[in-house]
């Protein structure tokens, strides 16, 4: 059946856009800087444009138009921060069980875990908390970043194996 | 090791893609317990928060903001200044005018490109094209003035009062505020007035004169104008006006009641000699003047 193409002109169709991608733009974004601020204005800058180009852009390519221009407008001017990222307490039904000698020993193994993922390198970091963080797949990640599967797949197999020497090793 | 098998084995098992065999031997190989601690881990972590109905109203807003900015740069700045600067030079070339002007007391002799002579008096401003002034040889008058034209073809003399057209000659024209007075001396002139369809030919010793916006026509036997000798004169003139005359003379200013200047004045003043002027103006209407020690202020009090 032929369905009339949504125009991104179309303030309706625009903010559906929104509703997809804002998020994951700004995590994405996040992801590489580390800051909350400067990513959310990336991401205003990146919608801005895709308005201001909605007759030249199609529907289906907004997704993909949206983080090439944010990853450009990134390299252009940002200035990296260490990625901070919160992680939740361990569960009171596991606290329980466990000693608190174990229970101070996961909790430094979360800040060396925390202390690891700042320091992988930012193209394994991007794809790695994509897919932990935002759930998503392989393909969808290598679609958003314009690379193939099997390199998002070498750079997650990269992230982890460089997890574990880094946890080892602190 | 087991993560050395390929390069992205440890990406197929996270992802759950491992098959049978594959993960048998994971499990078994020394690393996979370090690794389950990894993925239990970083199940713990969070996504940072996100606010996505504030972030939607500032990408709204930012795009309304750029709509109205849009407008004013369609033109570049430097566009217009290019078009500002045409349109000068333009006026520069077609409407760059020569003014001569006199200030209070002051007279002031110019001498036109085409030989014509004009005494200006006190408080006028003569002025005319710059360029090809020759092919239309028209001035503005405002105030008085004693025209000596040689070649009268196609002078003019444009007042708010109308135009005084010159066939050859020499006149006074007399475009005040106050009034208008046209005295014709040599020659002739025709005075015009489009708006109040006024038209008339004066020839020597013929004056007109504006009383609001009747046209008066009179004989004069004036060899030129008054002010020329160094006086003016009024016949049965409104106090006001003669006031307003001797501002132009006199770098004073009057201070009175409104109801002791309704007489209307004949006579003369002199324009070199303030007490005499004053004198001769205020005594015949009976009323009593003082003057300021800086001579700049006149105070009128009925006698």
């Amino acid at each position: 059946m032929s369905r009339k193409p949504n125009s991104v002109c179309d303030k309706r169709v625009f903010n559906e856009l929104f509703d997809l991608n804002s998020e994951s733009l700004r995590n994405y974004l996040y992801y590489q800087c580390g800051d909350l601020q400067q990513a959310e204005d990336l991401v205003q800058d990146a919608f801005i444009k895709l308005w201001n180009n909605c007759k030249k852009v199609l529907f289906e390519k907004a997704k993909g138009f949206l983080f090439a221009v944010a990853k450009n407008a990134f390299y252009n001017q940002v200035e990296h921060q260490k990625v901070v990222l919160k992680y939740a307490q361990q569960t009171q039904k596991k606290s329980n069980i466990e000693t608190p000698e174990f229970q101070m020993e996961e909790n430094e193994f979360m800040a060396q875990l925390q202390e690891a993922i700042a320091q992988l390198p930012e193209g394994q970091r991007e794809v790695f908390l994509m897919n932990r963080l935002d759930n998503k797949t392989y393909k969808e990640i290598a679609e958003l970043l314009g690379v193939s599967q099997k390199a998002v797949e070498k750079r997650m197999h990269k992230a982890l194996v460089k997890l574990r020497k880094t946890v080892k090793n602190i | 090791m087991f993560e050395e098998k390929d390069d992205t084995i440890m990406a197929r098992w996270l992802a759950g893609e491992l098959t049978e065999a594959e993960r048998a031997e994971f499990e078994a190989s020394s690393e996979y317990e370090e690794y389950q601690r990894l993925a239990v881990g970083l199940k713990t972590f969070k996504k940072p928060e996100f606010d996505k109905e504030t972030l939607r109203t500032k990408v709204w807003e930012k795009i309304e903001n750029q709509k109205s900015k849009k407008v004013i740069r369609l033109r570049p700045l430097y566009y217009t200044i290019g078009i500002a600067a045409s349109i000068l030079l333009l006026f520069g070339l077609f409407f760059n005018t020569i003014t001569y002007s006199t200030d209070i007391g002051e007279k002031r002799v110019v001498s036109l490109p085409d030989g014509t002579e004009v005494i200006l008096n006190a408080k006028s401003t003569l002025s005319h094209k710059r360029f090809f002034w020759l092919k239309n040889k028209k001035v503005n008058l405002d105030g008085e003035g004693l025209f000596t034209v040689t070649i009268g073809e196609g002078f003019k003399v444009s007042t708010q009062s109308g135009t005084v057209s010159v066939l050859g000659t020499e006149f006074n024209v007399r475009a005040r505020n106050s009034g208008f007075e046209l005295y014709c001396f040599e020659g002739r002139v025709l005075y015009k007035n489009e708006m109040e369809q006024h038209e008339a030919t004066l020839n020597a010793g013929d004056a007109v004169k504006l009383d609001g916006n009747i046209l008066m026509e009179f004989k004069h036997t004036d060899k030129g104008p008054l002010w020329q000798t160094g006086s003016s004169r009024f016949i049965n003139t409104e106090l006001k006006g003669v006031m307003e005359e001797f501002e132009m003379y006199y770098e004073v200013s009057f201070k009175y009641s409104p109801d002791i200047i309704q007489g209307h004045f004949t006579g003369t003043f002199v324009h070199d000699d303030l007490e005499l002027a004053l004198k001769s103006v205020f005594i015949p209407m009976s009323i009593k003047y003082e003057l300021s020690e800086d001579q700049k202020t006149v105070v009128l009090n009925a006698r």
